[in-house]
Protein backbone atom coordinates (compact mmCIF):
# COMPACT_ATOMS: atom_id res chain seq x y z
CA UNK A 1 0.00 0.00 0.00
CA UNK A 2 1.95 3.38 -0.91
CA UNK A 3 2.49 5.56 2.35
CA UNK A 4 0.36 8.36 0.67
CA UNK A 5 -2.62 6.58 1.76
CA UNK A 6 -1.23 6.21 5.93
CA UNK A 7 -3.04 9.27 7.09
CA UNK A 8 -6.49 8.02 5.52
CA UNK A 9 -5.94 4.38 7.65
CA UNK A 10 -7.21 3.81 11.32
CA UNK A 11 -6.14 0.45 13.11
CA UNK A 12 -9.74 -0.52 14.41
CA UNK A 13 -9.98 -2.78 17.60
CA UNK A 14 -12.48 -4.48 19.34
CA UNK A 15 -15.38 -4.58 16.12
CA UNK A 16 -15.48 -8.37 15.15
CA UNK A 17 -12.82 -10.69 15.13
CA UNK A 18 -9.36 -10.01 15.57
CA UNK A 19 -8.23 -5.89 14.44
CA UNK A 20 -8.20 -4.43 10.96
CA UNK A 21 -7.23 -1.20 8.92
CA UNK A 22 -10.11 0.87 7.80
CA UNK A 23 -9.95 3.82 5.48
CA UNK A 24 -12.20 6.89 5.48
CA UNK A 25 -13.79 8.60 2.20
CA UNK A 26 -11.17 11.37 1.53
CA UNK A 27 -9.06 8.15 1.80
CA UNK A 28 -10.82 6.45 -0.90
CA UNK A 29 -10.76 9.68 -3.43
CA UNK A 30 -7.34 9.57 -2.78
CA UNK A 31 -6.80 6.27 -3.72
CA UNK A 32 -9.02 5.77 -6.87
CA UNK A 33 -6.47 8.48 -7.77
CA UNK A 34 -3.51 6.92 -7.28
CA UNK A 35 -4.77 3.82 -8.71
CA UNK A 36 -6.13 5.68 -11.47
CA UNK A 37 -9.94 3.75 -10.77
CA UNK A 38 -12.89 4.86 -9.89
CA UNK A 39 -13.93 5.04 -6.09
CA UNK A 40 -16.26 1.76 -6.28
CA UNK A 41 -13.28 -0.26 -8.08
CA UNK A 42 -10.40 1.69 -6.08
CA UNK A 43 -12.51 0.06 -2.77
CA UNK A 44 -12.78 -3.34 -4.15
CA UNK A 45 -9.18 -3.10 -4.76
CA UNK A 46 -8.46 -2.18 -0.81
CA UNK A 47 -10.74 -4.57 0.32
CA UNK A 48 -8.81 -7.33 -1.62
CA UNK A 49 -5.83 -5.98 0.79
CA UNK A 50 -7.51 -6.53 3.82
CA UNK A 51 -8.36 -2.80 4.14
CA UNK A 52 -12.24 -1.99 4.85
CA UNK A 53 -13.50 1.37 3.59
CA UNK A 54 -15.11 2.76 6.63
CA UNK A 55 -18.29 3.12 5.36
CA UNK A 56 -18.59 -0.76 5.39
CA UNK A 57 -16.79 -1.82 7.98
CA UNK A 58 -19.80 -2.81 10.26
CA UNK A 59 -20.52 -5.20 7.77
CA UNK A 60 -17.42 -7.18 8.49
CA UNK A 61 -18.61 -9.76 10.32
CA UNK A 62 -21.03 -10.77 8.15
CA UNK A 63 -19.22 -10.26 5.02
CA UNK A 64 -15.55 -10.85 4.21
CA UNK A 65 -13.23 -8.96 2.69
CA UNK A 66 -13.59 -10.91 -0.86
CA UNK A 67 -17.45 -10.90 -0.19
CA UNK A 68 -17.32 -7.03 -0.15
CA UNK A 69 -15.49 -6.96 -2.95
CA UNK A 70 -17.36 -8.76 -5.36
CA UNK A 71 -20.49 -6.73 -4.49
CA UNK A 72 -18.49 -3.63 -5.11
CA UNK A 73 -18.01 -4.83 -8.51
CA UNK A 74 -21.50 -5.93 -8.93
CA UNK A 75 -24.67 -4.39 -10.63
CA UNK A 76 -27.99 -4.63 -9.79
CA UNK A 77 -30.79 -3.89 -12.14
CA UNK A 78 -33.62 -3.08 -10.13
CA UNK A 79 -37.04 -3.24 -11.57
CA UNK A 80 -39.67 -0.51 -10.26
CA UNK A 81 -38.93 1.93 -7.81
CA UNK A 82 -41.76 1.99 -5.97
CA UNK A 83 -42.76 0.79 -2.65
CA UNK A 84 -39.98 -2.19 -2.97
CA UNK A 85 -38.32 -0.69 -5.20
CA UNK A 86 -37.17 2.62 -3.21
CA UNK A 87 -36.00 0.26 -0.10
CA UNK A 88 -34.23 -2.31 -2.00
CA UNK A 89 -32.11 0.51 -3.86
CA UNK A 90 -30.83 2.24 -0.80
CA UNK A 91 -30.38 -1.31 0.61
CA UNK A 92 -28.25 -2.60 -1.72
CA UNK A 93 -26.19 1.01 -1.77
CA UNK A 94 -26.00 0.60 1.70
CA UNK A 95 -24.13 -2.74 1.76
CA UNK A 96 -21.99 -2.16 -0.87
CA UNK A 97 -23.09 -2.69 -4.16
CA UNK A 98 -21.06 -1.04 -6.98
CA UNK A 99 -23.55 -0.02 -9.64
CA UNK A 100 -27.49 -0.16 -9.95
CA UNK A 101 -29.79 0.12 -12.63
CA UNK A 102 -32.97 2.03 -11.80
CA UNK A 103 -36.44 1.12 -14.27
CA UNK A 104 -39.72 2.77 -13.55
CA UNK A 105 -42.10 4.55 -15.63
CA UNK A 106 -44.38 5.85 -13.11
CA UNK A 107 -44.34 8.67 -11.01
CA UNK A 108 -44.76 9.53 -7.50
CA UNK A 109 -48.02 10.64 -6.17
CA UNK A 110 -50.13 11.04 -3.06
CA UNK A 111 -51.15 7.62 -2.28
CA UNK A 112 -47.59 6.34 -2.01
CA UNK A 113 -47.08 8.27 0.94
CA UNK A 114 -47.97 5.39 3.53
CA UNK A 115 -45.00 3.38 2.30
CA UNK A 116 -42.51 4.27 -0.63
CA UNK A 117 -39.29 5.22 0.71
CA UNK A 118 -38.44 7.97 -1.45
CA UNK A 119 -41.65 9.31 -1.96
CA UNK A 120 -41.77 12.75 -0.50
CA UNK A 121 -44.36 15.62 -0.74
CA UNK A 122 -41.85 17.85 -2.27
CA UNK A 123 -41.59 14.90 -4.94
CA UNK A 124 -45.01 14.17 -6.27
CA UNK A 125 -45.63 14.02 -9.81
CA UNK A 126 -41.95 13.21 -10.06
CA UNK A 127 -40.38 10.36 -12.19
CA UNK A 128 -39.78 7.62 -9.82
CA UNK A 129 -36.43 6.07 -10.79
CA UNK A 130 -35.07 9.36 -11.36
CA UNK A 131 -35.81 10.91 -7.38
CA UNK A 132 -34.28 7.29 -6.51
CA UNK A 133 -31.08 8.14 -8.48
CA UNK A 134 -30.73 11.17 -6.66
CA UNK A 135 -31.25 10.01 -3.27
CA UNK A 136 -28.92 6.91 -4.02
CA UNK A 137 -26.62 9.61 -4.78
CA UNK A 138 -26.95 11.37 -1.50
CA UNK A 139 -26.28 7.66 0.79
CA UNK A 140 -23.74 6.65 -1.88
CA UNK A 141 -22.18 8.41 -4.36
CA UNK A 142 -19.69 5.93 -5.77
CA UNK A 143 -22.44 4.14 -6.61
CA UNK A 144 -22.62 3.98 -10.77
CA UNK A 145 -26.00 4.57 -11.16
CA UNK A 146 -27.97 3.94 -14.49
CA UNK A 147 -31.62 5.73 -15.11
CA UNK A 148 -34.38 4.11 -16.92
CA UNK A 149 -37.43 6.17 -16.64
CA UNK A 150 -39.80 3.91 -18.41
CA UNK A 151 -41.67 0.94 -17.65
CA UNK A 152 -39.80 -1.96 -18.50
CA UNK A 153 -41.57 -4.27 -20.98
CA UNK A 154 -41.07 -7.81 -23.13
CA UNK A 155 -40.05 -4.86 -25.87
CA UNK A 156 -37.10 -3.08 -23.68
CA UNK A 157 -36.19 -5.44 -21.11
CA UNK A 158 -32.98 -7.29 -22.19
CA UNK A 159 -31.84 -3.68 -23.40
CA UNK A 160 -32.51 -2.40 -19.60
CA UNK A 161 -31.11 -5.44 -17.98
CA UNK A 162 -27.59 -5.41 -19.82
CA UNK A 163 -24.69 -5.42 -17.79
CA UNK A 164 -26.64 -6.44 -14.81
CA UNK A 165 -25.29 -8.85 -12.45
CA UNK A 166 -28.69 -9.72 -10.84
CA UNK A 167 -32.12 -8.66 -11.41
CA UNK A 168 -34.30 -7.43 -8.60
CA UNK A 169 -38.03 -7.78 -9.81
CA UNK A 170 -39.74 -5.18 -7.65
CA UNK A 171 -42.94 -4.77 -10.06
CA UNK A 172 -46.17 -4.48 -9.63
CA UNK A 173 -47.66 -6.57 -12.10
CA UNK A 174 -47.43 -10.21 -12.76
CA UNK A 175 -47.68 -9.98 -16.66
CA UNK A 176 -44.32 -7.65 -16.14
CA UNK A 177 -43.01 -9.61 -13.81
CA UNK A 178 -42.83 -12.57 -15.90
CA UNK A 179 -41.30 -10.41 -19.15
CA UNK A 180 -38.81 -9.42 -17.10
CA UNK A 181 -38.22 -13.08 -15.56
CA UNK A 182 -37.81 -14.43 -19.50
CA UNK A 183 -35.07 -11.33 -20.39
CA UNK A 184 -33.57 -11.91 -17.09
CA UNK A 185 -32.83 -15.55 -17.47
CA UNK A 186 -32.55 -15.16 -21.61
CA UNK A 187 -29.40 -13.17 -20.40
CA UNK A 188 -28.40 -16.30 -17.96
CA UNK A 189 -29.12 -13.54 -14.81
CA UNK A 190 -30.46 -14.80 -11.44
CA UNK A 191 -33.81 -12.90 -10.69
CA UNK A 192 -35.13 -12.00 -6.78
CA UNK A 193 -38.39 -11.76 -7.42
CA UNK A 194 -40.90 -10.33 -4.59
CA UNK A 195 -44.82 -9.18 -4.37
CA UNK A 196 -46.94 -8.06 -1.38
CA UNK A 197 -50.46 -8.33 -0.79
CA UNK A 198 -51.84 -6.41 2.64
CA UNK A 199 -49.76 -8.17 5.41
CA UNK A 200 -47.96 -10.92 3.66
CA UNK A 201 -45.52 -10.97 0.94
CA UNK A 202 -43.57 -13.29 -1.26
CA UNK A 203 -40.00 -13.76 -2.23
CA UNK A 204 -38.11 -15.83 -4.82
CA UNK A 205 -34.70 -16.42 -7.03
CA UNK A 206 -35.30 -18.00 -9.99
CA UNK A 207 -32.84 -18.99 -12.22
CA UNK A 208 -31.89 -19.71 -15.92
CA UNK A 209 -33.44 -22.92 -16.57
CA UNK A 210 -35.83 -23.84 -13.79
CA UNK A 211 -39.18 -22.89 -13.78
CA UNK A 212 -39.19 -19.70 -12.30
CA UNK A 213 -42.11 -18.01 -11.96
CA UNK A 214 -44.36 -20.02 -13.94
CA UNK A 215 -44.43 -22.37 -11.05
CA UNK A 216 -46.23 -19.72 -8.96
CA UNK A 217 -48.02 -17.49 -11.19
CA UNK A 218 -48.80 -19.81 -14.27
CA UNK A 219 -52.07 -20.33 -16.20
CA UNK A 220 -54.63 -17.40 -16.59
CA UNK A 221 -54.32 -13.95 -14.59
CA UNK A 222 -56.53 -13.58 -11.31
CA UNK A 223 -59.97 -11.77 -11.87
CA UNK A 224 -59.40 -9.30 -9.31
CA UNK A 225 -55.95 -8.50 -7.62
CA UNK A 226 -55.79 -9.76 -4.33
CA UNK A 227 -53.83 -5.94 -3.81
CA UNK A 228 -56.70 -3.90 -4.80
CA UNK A 229 -58.68 -5.58 -2.12
CA UNK A 230 -56.28 -6.36 0.82
CA UNK A 231 -54.06 -2.61 0.31
CA UNK A 232 -50.65 -2.27 0.21
CA UNK A 233 -49.84 -1.13 3.83
CA UNK A 234 -46.73 0.64 5.41
CA UNK A 235 -44.45 -1.89 6.90
CA UNK A 236 -44.95 -4.55 4.05
CA UNK A 237 -43.11 -3.89 1.44
CA UNK A 238 -40.20 -2.46 3.44
CA UNK A 239 -39.94 -6.10 5.14
CA UNK A 240 -40.47 -7.64 2.00
CA UNK A 241 -37.65 -5.53 0.21
CA UNK A 242 -35.11 -6.12 3.30
CA UNK A 243 -35.88 -9.88 2.35
CA UNK A 244 -35.05 -9.34 -1.15
CA UNK A 245 -32.04 -7.24 -0.61
CA UNK A 246 -30.55 -9.86 1.69
CA UNK A 247 -31.57 -12.68 -0.99
CA UNK A 248 -29.89 -10.75 -3.86
CA UNK A 249 -26.64 -10.27 -1.89
CA UNK A 250 -26.93 -14.08 -0.63
CA UNK A 251 -26.98 -14.61 -4.31
CA UNK A 252 -24.01 -12.58 -5.41
CA UNK A 253 -21.87 -13.65 -2.97
CA UNK A 254 -22.97 -17.81 -3.35
CA UNK A 255 -24.31 -18.06 -0.36
CA UNK A 256 -27.83 -18.88 -1.75
CA UNK A 257 -28.73 -22.80 -1.67
CA UNK A 258 -29.82 -23.55 -5.67
CA UNK A 259 -33.27 -24.67 -4.30
CA UNK A 260 -36.20 -23.26 -5.62
CA UNK A 261 -37.53 -22.00 -2.10
CA UNK A 262 -40.40 -19.38 -1.97
CA UNK A 263 -40.43 -17.67 1.09
CA UNK A 264 -43.65 -16.46 2.72
CA UNK A 265 -43.79 -13.86 4.68
CA UNK A 266 -46.50 -13.37 6.98
CA UNK A 267 -47.15 -10.14 9.08
CA UNK A 268 -50.69 -10.70 11.21
CA UNK A 269 -48.44 -13.69 12.26
CA UNK A 270 -45.87 -12.58 12.74
CA UNK A 271 -43.76 -15.39 10.70
CA UNK A 272 -41.61 -16.08 7.73
CA UNK A 273 -41.68 -19.37 6.19
CA UNK A 274 -39.51 -21.51 3.49
CA UNK A 275 -41.72 -23.30 1.10
CA UNK A 276 -40.47 -25.56 -1.77
CA UNK A 277 -41.45 -25.59 -5.26
CA UNK B 1 -57.64 -37.13 13.60
CA UNK B 2 -57.30 -34.10 12.21
CA UNK B 3 -55.37 -31.71 9.36
CA UNK B 4 -53.96 -28.11 9.28
CA UNK B 5 -54.84 -25.72 6.84
CA UNK B 6 -53.46 -22.39 6.57
CA UNK B 7 -54.99 -19.53 3.98
CA UNK B 8 -53.13 -16.99 2.29
CA UNK B 9 -54.29 -13.53 1.65
CA UNK B 10 -57.73 -13.02 -0.16
CA UNK B 11 -59.00 -16.73 0.82
CA UNK B 12 -58.86 -15.40 4.11
CA UNK B 13 -62.04 -13.86 2.95
CA UNK B 14 -63.75 -16.94 2.23
CA UNK B 15 -63.82 -18.19 5.51
CA UNK B 16 -65.11 -16.01 7.99
CA UNK B 17 -63.49 -15.90 11.43
CA UNK B 18 -59.93 -17.07 9.89
CA UNK B 19 -56.88 -15.87 12.34
CA UNK B 20 -53.90 -15.86 10.73
CA UNK B 21 -52.07 -17.60 14.07
CA UNK B 22 -54.36 -20.23 14.04
CA UNK B 23 -55.09 -21.38 10.45
CA UNK B 24 -57.82 -24.19 10.63
CA UNK B 25 -58.34 -27.55 12.06
CA UNK B 26 -60.37 -29.93 9.99
CA UNK B 27 -61.43 -32.94 10.88
CA UNK B 28 -59.54 -35.93 8.87
CA UNK B 29 -61.96 -38.82 8.21
CA UNK B 30 -59.98 -40.97 6.09
CA UNK B 31 -58.49 -40.73 2.16
CA UNK B 32 -59.48 -37.39 0.84
CA UNK B 33 -57.13 -34.92 -1.78
CA UNK B 34 -56.05 -31.54 -1.32
CA UNK B 35 -58.75 -30.70 -3.79
CA UNK B 36 -61.55 -31.94 -1.45
CA UNK B 37 -59.86 -29.96 1.50
CA UNK B 38 -60.53 -26.84 -1.07
CA UNK B 39 -63.81 -27.62 -1.98
CA UNK B 40 -64.80 -28.65 1.13
CA UNK B 41 -64.11 -24.86 2.65
CA UNK B 42 -65.58 -23.34 -0.24
CA UNK B 43 -62.52 -21.97 -1.87
CA UNK B 44 -62.77 -20.27 -5.27
CA UNK B 45 -60.63 -22.55 -7.08
CA UNK B 46 -59.69 -20.51 -10.10
CA UNK B 47 -58.12 -18.41 -7.45
CA UNK B 48 -55.50 -20.84 -5.92
CA UNK B 49 -52.31 -20.56 -7.47
CA UNK B 50 -50.20 -22.98 -5.22
CA UNK B 51 -50.69 -25.48 -3.04
CA UNK B 52 -48.31 -26.75 -0.46
CA UNK B 53 -48.64 -29.99 1.56
CA UNK B 54 -46.15 -30.04 4.48
CA UNK B 55 -43.92 -27.27 3.24
CA UNK B 56 -43.77 -28.50 -0.22
CA UNK B 57 -45.02 -27.80 -3.48
CA UNK B 58 -48.01 -30.28 -4.89
CA UNK B 59 -50.64 -30.94 -7.27
CA UNK B 60 -54.23 -30.43 -6.21
CA UNK B 61 -55.43 -34.40 -6.71
CA UNK B 62 -52.52 -35.20 -4.08
CA UNK B 63 -54.29 -37.07 -1.09
CA UNK B 64 -53.88 -35.72 2.39
CA UNK B 65 -52.96 -37.68 5.35
CA UNK B 66 -53.91 -37.85 9.39
CA UNK B 67 -51.84 -34.45 10.92
CA UNK B 68 -50.67 -32.98 7.31
CA UNK B 69 -50.59 -29.48 7.01
CA UNK B 70 -51.92 -27.87 3.78
CA UNK B 71 -51.48 -24.18 2.67
CA UNK B 72 -53.49 -22.30 -0.32
CA UNK B 73 -52.24 -19.28 -1.73
CA UNK B 74 -53.11 -17.12 -4.21
CA UNK B 75 -50.85 -15.02 -6.83
CA UNK B 76 -50.22 -11.76 -5.31
CA UNK B 77 -48.50 -9.20 -7.51
CA UNK B 78 -48.12 -6.22 -5.67
CA UNK B 79 -44.64 -3.95 -5.21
Amino acid sequence: MPCALRPYLTEETGLGAGSFLSINQPGIGAAAALLGLKAAPAMACLLRQNIWPRRFSRNRGVLTATEQARLLEARAAIIGCGGLGGYVAALLARVGLGALTLCDGDAFEESNLNRQLFCRESRLGRNKAEVTAEEIFSIASHVEVTVCPEAATAVNAAQILRGADIVVDCLDSIPARLAVEKAAHSLGLPFVHGSIAGEEGFAMITRPGERGLAAVYGGPPPSEAAEKRLGVPTVTPAALACLQAHLAVRELTGREPKAEALYHLDLSVPGLEALFI
Amino acid sequence: MSITVTLSTTLRNQVPGYRPDQGLTLPWEGPQSLLDVAQALGLPLADIKITMLNGRWAELDTQVSDNDRVAFFPAVGGG
